[in-house]
């Protein structure tokens, strides 16, 4: 139910803070998300790390209300808001990658989400900056393309 | 057989991006090699882990252990085919749909491809009727997703 709930309220974060007009210009940038949820949800299926268990969701269902809601959300409203320069984008991907953390913990601490073999809490957070650099990376390459 | 056939679409995908792709088009063109790979990376995890109607047999090992289905042809070959999709699309609406049937038979070619090398198993209700529909619809929205991007082009 948690994740049901957390997939409303991404679209309505996105209704309200997100810049409608700019969709040409950011969904790229959610769908390269959503790519990237879905490929290591296509790898987790038969190499597990982490697992979740969210009632009444069936395992397999799971990641594609995080596919299609937070993570596009999130990834559309960072390069939204995304600053200029490099030093303040370092202090927003820190912001964004405590968010993230926080709520995989939360997922963890209320056994949502389980971690297996060597995945851990600090992997995840390196992984959360590796996405995010990703995402201003893939952003600034495309850009051009658009003029 | 199976091995072969990965090996030869992806080695042909190699090559058109090393020396026949337009490289000056790769950044307009992003959004369309993303969305056909983002569209086959959904159409697995549906079709093969939550709807189970298809099935991968004979996959090479650090392919069947790792990822389960061909990634490789996801990443690979999938981007050349929405590479050649865009770059020959048409504009009027008539030839557009003649389009959009070419290229729904040349995506369900290369399934059957799959399912004739024994790579690719159909189950339960699935047929090559519903896969060129899935076709189709694949090649709609990656063609309404490039009119999204190009729109107020600065």
């Amino acid at each position: 139910m948690v994740s049901i709930i957390l997939f409303i309220l991404s679209w309505l974060a996105f209704l309200v803070l997100g810049d409608k007009r700019r969709v040409p210009e950011l969904f790229p940038t959610a769908m390269f998300s959503a790519y990237l949820g879905l490929l290591t949800d296509l790898v987790m299926k038969e190499y597990e790390l982490w697992s979740y268990h969210d009632q009444p969701l069936s395992e397999s269902v799971i990641p594609l209300f995080l596919d299609f809601g937070i993570y596009p959300v999130v990834a559309y409203l960072f390069i939204q808001f995304l600053p200029q320069t490099w030093t303040k984008r370092l202090g927003w991907i820190f912001f964004w990658s405590l968010g993230a953390i926080l709520l995989e913990y939360a997922y963890l601490k209320f056994e949502l989400m389980q971690h297996h073999r060597w995945w851990s809490l600090w992997i995840s957070y390196i992984s959360d900056w590796v996405i995010y650099v990703l995402l201003i990376l893939q952003y600034q390459f495309y850009k051009k393309g658009r003029g | 057989m199976v091995i072969m056939l990965i090996l030869f679409y992806s080695i042909i995908s190699v090559y058109f991006f090393l020396f026949l792709a337009d490289r000056s088009k790769f950044r307009e063109y992003y959004s369309s090699l993303l969305c056909i790979s983002y569209l086959r990376f959904l159409e697995q995890y549906l079709l093969v882990y939550v709807l189970k109607v298809w099935e991968y047999h004979h996959l090479p090992l650090p392919l069947a252990k790792v990822s389960g289905v061909p990634i490789l042809l996801d990443v690979t070959f999938y981007p050349m085919v929405g590479y050649l999709m865009i770059h020959y699309s048409n504009r009027l609406l008539n030839k557009r749909m003649i389009h959009y049937l070419i290229w729904g038979a040349i995506l369900t070619f290369v399934e059957f491809t799959m399912v004739w090398t024994g790579m690719l198993e159909h189950q339960k209700y699935w047929n090559f009727a519903a896969s060129f529909l899935l076709a189709i619809a694949t090649v709609v929205i990656i063609h309404g997703q490039y009119r999204l991007f190009l729109k107020n082009k600065s």
